[in-house]
């Protein structure tokens, strides 16, 4: 009893432990590896932190083994989800896709506008080709004759476009996606279209890169012997079309035309090719390559010069009219000017008072107006001349801006001064038995002398000096005096008053050299004398001052025409000119330049000649008339220290007081 | 989209200059081999059709192999030539020491420009090395890139098609 009562008193749930371990020791077990795996699961994917972390590492594994497995399966599933994203995306970031598509959707426009005004200006060419062609229109004139349609002789003189092969190219991988050629032609068989497709991609390639122009022009054509490739490319595609002889214009819009219809029914196609077309596809797109490519051969072969040429022939009446219109006007304005020119050259040479001098009336077709220009005489030749256009044109405006009056000291010399000058440059020679000289020349030279003093002031009287180098006979100065009788005879002849002739004989006291030359020993000059001009006192005071001051200076050179002092001899020259401005006009200055004796004759002949001008031409400036000065040079002659070692003093020049009484 | 032809891939062969690109393809294509180097210059296109075992059954692969200039690894026109292409073997000489740093750059190129694409690689003159040499290149090649090597030689044809129809093989396991 006790120990059952012992057995009573321990602890129950032991025994129930133990029962049920008894009973169910396996499936506890079991729970209790479930419930660790299910603690484990919990720590793993309990929760999306967990979930997160535990996917991770293998997702990107997994859904590649998924698409290598079940490629389109995958495909399908995630499809819709990718599809709805992107439309959210280009929802929400409309501005970014633009700028991600502009480079493509820029060149894709930029290549249609230029393809666009390509054919266009294709199309241009083609209609001037046919209205204007040397060849269409022999073509026509052919027809015209023989009754054979132009089309037909044009097209046995430009045998017609042949297309030989299409091949359609993957842009992207340079795979081949279908090639087709014409019945006939072999090109296809010639090469693998595989290998050509890839090499055609890697040559666009290497000229996009290398060569490409601004914009991305693509290679358009490659020459091939008597053919060429026509290249059209697509950022899909490249379509290469082989074409054997000359393309004409419209060509290449035609093969254009082709692969637009192209593309429209296969773009999809062949922006997803990956390598293989389904077997349906394939055949399908050969079949309709074909069709087109036979489309577009005949297309091609069939000349497109053979419509009515009425185009062309309005265009060249209309291009003839204008010439013919244009040629009219521009001859009527011709003749109108022509005439107008006339005119008003019968007008400038219709007035005297213009002859010699450099005038002209010109036409300036610009403006309408009556150009003159010229030196004149005086302002009132300039109004007479204008009034006289005037009145001959009185549409015409006379522009006389041009014109231009002589100054004072350029006026026309009188005859007095013309006579005066004359004579003191000339001189009659005669040899020792009293002959003139070069007679035909001395008789014009008097004709002249006759011609100014019947035209010179009346009161104006000539003066014949008889002139004979010294000689130890006793007839020198008679001698002199015949001879100047001689001339005033000759000159009476000619219409000269006796009284206004005054022959004189006198003893040369220098040589002739300079005016003929050393061989000659007689002569007569001539001078003017003027009524009343000498003898008036302060002349002769004027007179002797100049002669002392002639006798005493001289104007040095430093070499050639170089003066030696420019301010001395200025100084001496200014008081010369002074003193010249007193004495009447019937007083003169002779100006002798001398060179020392070194040199050619010839060269020092020149130089004292080239002295003498340079002082006359300084006097000249200091307001001594040229007319009352006589230019000479003796080289070597009288030089004023010519017994000195210093030939720099015999380079000057003196004076020499002509009194013409 | 099925067909029952032939599958057409375009392939590409990169690496630096002289390691012997254009000798591999010559020798899986035409099974010649030339001791005369000759460059390529830009590319030169191959077509090798081959067959290929997948899931148990062979598989006919058109292999457009482009054989590109190694000296266009810095030109733009080197991204061209790689376009559309399914996978590419990039090529090194066991026999340079420096060959491994032109492969990491290649390989780097390529993945850059077309990612996911299958890429083998090949240390090619195992011929001129010891076998054992050529093993160590072979881990260093694993070790530096992380793919295993094809220890090839385009002078006596060792693993030559196995090289090309690995690459192959991958591409259509992976349909790329």
């Amino acid at each position: 009893m006790a120990s059952a009562d012992a057995s009573a008193t321990t602890d129950p749930s032991a025994d129930a432990d133990a029962l049920k371990q008894l009973l169910l020791g396996g499936e506890l077990s079991t729970l209790d590896r479930v419930s660790a795996i299910v603690a484990a699961l919990e720590d793993r994917v309990g929760d999306d932190r967990a979930m997160h972390d535990a996917i991770l590492p293998v997702i990107a594994e997994v859904l590649r083994d998924a698409g290598a497995r079940d490629h389109e399966s995958l495909a399908a599933a995630l499809s819709p989800l990718i599809v709805a994203s992107l439309r959210i995306e280009i929802r929400n970031s409309r501005d970014m896709m633009v700028d991600a598509l502009y480079p493509l959707t820029g060149r894709l426009v930029s290549a249609a506008v230029r393809n666009a005004m390509r054919s266009y200006v294709e199309a241009l060419d083609q209609q001037i080709n046919s209205a204007f062609s040397l060849t269409t229109w022999r073509a026509r004139v052919q027809s015209l004759l023989s009754g054979v349609p132009a089309a037909e002789i044009l097209l046995r003189l430009n045998p017609p476009v042949t297309v030989r092969e299409l091949l359609v190219v993957h842009r992207t991988s340079g795979l081949l996606v279908a090639r087709v050629a014409r019945g006939g032609e072999s090109g296809g068989e010639a090469s693998d279209g595989d290998l050509v497709a890839g090499m055609l991609t890697a040559l666009l390639s290497f000229a996009e890169e290398a060569l490409g122009a601004e914009g991305g022009g693509d290679v358009r054509t490659l020459q091939l012997g008597d053919g060429e490739v026509m290249l059209t490319c697509t950022p899909a595609v490249i379509f290469a079309v082989k074409i054997g002889g000359l393309p004409r214009p419209g060509t290449r819009s035609a093969v254009d035309a082709m692969l637009l219809g192209l593309v429209e029914r296969w773009g999809d196609t062949l922006r997803t090719f990956d390598g293989t077309l389904a077997d349906g596809d394939a055949t399908t797109l050969r079949d309709d390559l074909a069709s087109r490519l036979e489309a577009l051969a005949g297309a091609l072969a069939r000349p497109g010069t053979a419509k009515t040429p009425w185009t062309g022939i309005i265009a060249v009446g209309c291009v003839t009219a204008v010439l013919l219109g244009w040629w009219a006007t521009t001859a009527w304005r011709d003749h109108a000017a022509a005439s107008v020119q006339r005119r008003a050259d019968a007008v400038v040479s219709s007035r005297p008072g213009l002859a010699g001098y450099p005038v002209s009336a010109t036409l300036d077709r610009s403006s309408d107006r009556i150009l003159v220009r010229g030196l004149f005489r005086d302002h009132a030749e300039i109004d007479a001349l204008a009034g006289a256009l005037s009145a001959a044109l009185p549409a015409m405006t006379i522009d006389r801006s041009g014109t231009a009056v002589l100054p004072q000291a350029q006026r026309e010399p009188t005859a007095t001064e013309r006579l005066e000058v004359l004579i003191r440059r000339e001189a009659l020679f005669f040899d020792d038995d009293g002959r003139m000289r070069d007679a035909a020349r001395q008789r014009s030279l008097l004709d002249q002398v006759a011609t100014l003093m019947m035209a010179a002031d009346p009161d104006v009287r000539l003066r014949l000096v008889g002139r004979s180098e010294s000689d130890p006979g006793e007839k020198t100065q008679a001698f002199a005096l015949a001879r100047a009788s001689d001339v005033a005879e000759l000159l009476e002849a000619k219409g000269i008053a006796r009284s206004r002739l005054l022959p004189l004989g006198r003893v040369a006291e220098r040589p002739a050299r300079p005016l003929v030359g050393a061989a000659v020993r007689h002569w007569v000059e001539l001078s003017l004398m003027f009524s009343g001009e000498a003898g008036r006192p302060e002349t002769s005071a004027i007179r002797d001052q100049l002669a002392a001051l002639l006798r005493s200076e001289g104007i040095a050179f430093e070499r050639e025409a170089v003066l030696k002092s420019t301010a001395e001899a200025d100084r001496l020259l200014s008081r010369i000119a002074g003193l010249m401005a007193e004495l009447p006009r019937g007083y003169a200055l002779r100006v002798i330049g001398y060179t020392d004796p070194t040199g050619t004759t010839a060269r020092n002949e020149a130089l004292s000649d080239q002295r003498a001008s340079v002082v006359a031409a300084r006097l000249v400036s200091l307001g001594v008339p040229a007319s009352r000065l006589v230019t000479e040079g003796r080289p070597s002659i009288r030089p004023r220290t010519a017994a000195s070692d210093e030939l720099l003093a015999m380079r000057r020049v003196e004076f020499e007081l002509i009194e013409q009484r | 989209m099925e067909a029952s032809g032939p599958v057409t891939k375009k392939i590409c062969l990169i690496g630096q200059f002289g390691v012997g690109k254009t000798s591999l393809v010559r020798r899986y294509v035409l099974g010649q081999f030339s001791p005369k180097y000759q460059a390529t210059v830009g590319v030169n296109v191959y077509k090798y059709a081959d067959k290929v075992v997948r899931q148990g059954s062979e598989v006919a692969v058109n292999q457009i192999i482009w054989d590109v200039d190694g000296a266009l690894q810095n030109m733009a026109v080197l991204g061209n030539y790689l376009r559309g292409s399914a996978g590419a073997i990039v090529v090194g000489d066991v026999s340079v020491d420096e060959s491994m740093a032109a492969m990491e750059s290649h390989l780097a190129r390529f993945r850059a420009q077309l990612p996911g694409r299958p890429v083998v690689v090949a240390l090619n003159k195992v011929d001129l090395v010891d076998p054992s040499a050529a093993q160590a290149a072979a881990e260093r090649t694993r070790a530096s890139l992380g793919l295993a090597a094809v220890l090839t030689s385009a002078a006596d044809g060792t693993a030559v098609p196995e090289l090309f129809r690995t690459l192959a093989s991958q591409i259509l396991e992976l349909g790329t």
